[in-house]
């Protein structure tokens, strides 16, 4: 596989900078490997996220109004760290606190946290709450559901950046982003690893025309390999294991998010969506606000999210209709 | 091309026909008419409402079994399958009445028997020689279709899971796993 790049070393600066180039409400901080809104209220609470490169557009797309204030970079799959956390935490807090939007794997957790006790002991106000959609799970450990932060985070950062918008405060962001988190449920699969930069091998194994279930955004194994044979067929599975964890009833009311895990085509996202609806649709689930894109991606992967919210809160609908210039939304 | 998504939206409206209905006293029009689509598409997938009932029974304990094997826990595997037979009460209420018309019972208990082994399997560390284990299974299995079965008619309380497991695992010591 060929890969565009020049010097490793600036790869992810080359990115940061053209997306701020083309989208002029976002700009670099000057050495962070951090992305911000140029102009955000000063009385608003400011949300951080961010993690490894490789997802993209996340977390970069999802800075704007009414969404992140700023999005934080580390290398390819491996999260920002704690120092540049700290940096972060210090430039975009005026005063107010920070909020900050955490994907639940072990060495983003480990990184946020460092940075947070560090800036709590200098007087900043920090809540947090860890995304942990992810419903598939983790081969040869008696069945665990592996909880990582997946696609569902995204809704995490629109629902939250919202509300944040509106004025909520830490503790309001708190109390709506721990319930949020638990509300969401991620599950997909893959027809073609990912494939780092200039490596020679994908990372991991799958033949031609065979699918992988419940897979990873960094490589992670899925739970099950099956010859392809229809997309009705992919998505009744990711149907069936949605309504396992959900155990939804009749008219439940869901939000619907398809995420493009990085090289699958407009024209199978548009199969496939039929088709779930069409399922969820026979199950008696209509959701309510539905999007398809690229939100979480893992490098060249092909291969398909689907993420369900489950709506507890009206105010949350309102919250995913409402407006915002992130770009990826 | 034969499509899982229109069967199921065809056996959506054959089960919710059953709630009210007789299974003699449906046609496959009325199953077409409460489907909204044409009738000459029901052919097209079945070949009458005997092999529709049989391809959701099937289709169901697929999706129900054998598609969570290599997802779920044996004992989170018993606790879908009451819950989905709860759900469905009715129609597998009637789907269990009816004999003579389809090898049910046969088939139902070879199901059973994959979530024994799965049982077995996971919960169990005691050794047993080969003919007793195929004596061990047979006769959960068996066991274990006729609660689903009595689960459906007399809609009593969903079993302990822990007893049933420690049952099948041969060890009544078993915790919580």
């Amino acid at each position: 596989m060929t890969f565009i790049i020049n010097d490793k070393r600036y790869m992810l600066s080359s990115y940061i900078h053209a997306g701020t180039a083309t989208y002029p409400h976002l700009s670099k901080h000057p050495t962070l490997p951090l992305v911000y809104q140029q102009q955000q209220d000063s009385k608003q609470i400011p949300i951080l996220s961010g993690g490894g490169s490789g997802h993209e557009p996340a977390h970069i797309g999802f800075v704007g109004q009414g969404m992140l204030t700023g999005a934080i970079f580390g290398p390819i799959f491996t999260p920002p760290h704690a120092a540049d956390i700290l940096e972060a935490i210090r430039f975009l807090d005026k005063g107010n606190g920070i909020f900050i939007i955490i994907k639940n794997f072990e060495a983003d957790v480990k990184q946020f946290r460092t940075a947070i006790e560090q800036a709590r002991k200098e007087g900043h106000h920090i809540k947090y709450v860890i995304s942990h959609d992810d419903i598939s799970i983790e081969p040869n450990t008696h069945f665990q559901i592996r909880g990582k932060g997946l696609a569902g985070t995204i809704l995490l950062h629109k629902i939250l950046g919202y509300f944040a918008q509106q004025g909520a405060t830490l503790d309001e962001l708190e109390t709506i982003g721990l319930e949020l988190a638990t509300r969401i449920a991620t599950i997909g699969f893959a027809t073609k690893s990912a494939t780092l930069p200039n490596a020679a091998l994908p990372l991991f194994e799958l033949e031609n025309h065979a699918i992988s279930y419940g897979i990873g955004i960094h490589g992670e194994e899925g739970y099950r390999t099956v010859a392809f044979q229809s997309s009705e067929l992919l998505a009744n599975e990711i149907v069936n294991k949605l309504k396992l964890h959900f155990h939804w009833r009749n008219k439940d009311d869901f939000v619907l998010l398809v995420n493009n895990l990085g090289t699958t085509t407009d024209l199978e996202m548009g199969i496939f969506l039929h088709d779930i609806l069409q399922l969820l649709d026979i199950e008696g689930i209509n959701p309510l606000f539905i999007k398809s894109g690229k939100y979480m991606t893992s490098l060249d992967m092909s291969g398909i999210s689907v993420t369900l919210c489950q709506l507890d809160d009206n105010r949350w609908l309102e919250a995913l209709q409402a407006k915002t210039d992130a770009f990826a939304w | 091309m034969s499509s899982i998504i229109t069967k199921k939206k065809i056996s959506r409206s054959f089960k919710a026909l059953l709630e009210t209905e007789s299974f003699d006293k449906i046609s496959i029009v009325d199953i077409m008419e409460k489907a909204s689509i044409r009738r000459q598409t029901f052919y097209n997938h079945f070949l009458d409402k005997y092999q529709l009932i049989d391809w959701i029974f099937q289709n169901d304990l697929k999706e129900q079994i054998t598609d969570n094997l290599d997802f779920i826990s044996g004992k989170q595997l018993l606790k879908e399958l009451f819950l989905y037979f709860e759900h469905h009460r009715y129609f597998y209420r009637q789907l269990f009445e009816m004999k003579g018309q389809n090898n049910f019972t046969s088939y139902f208990v070879e199901y059973c028997q994959i979530v024994v082994i799965k049982i077995i399997k996971e919960y169990s560390q005691r050794y047993m020689t080969p003919d007793f284990y195929t004596f061990h299974l047979n006769y959960h299995a068996h066991a274990l279709a006729d609660i689903f079965k009595l689960y459906v008619k007399h809609a009593t309380d969903m079993p302990n899971l822990d007893f049933l497991i420690a049952e099948i695992a041969q060890d009544i010591t078993l915790g919580d796993k």
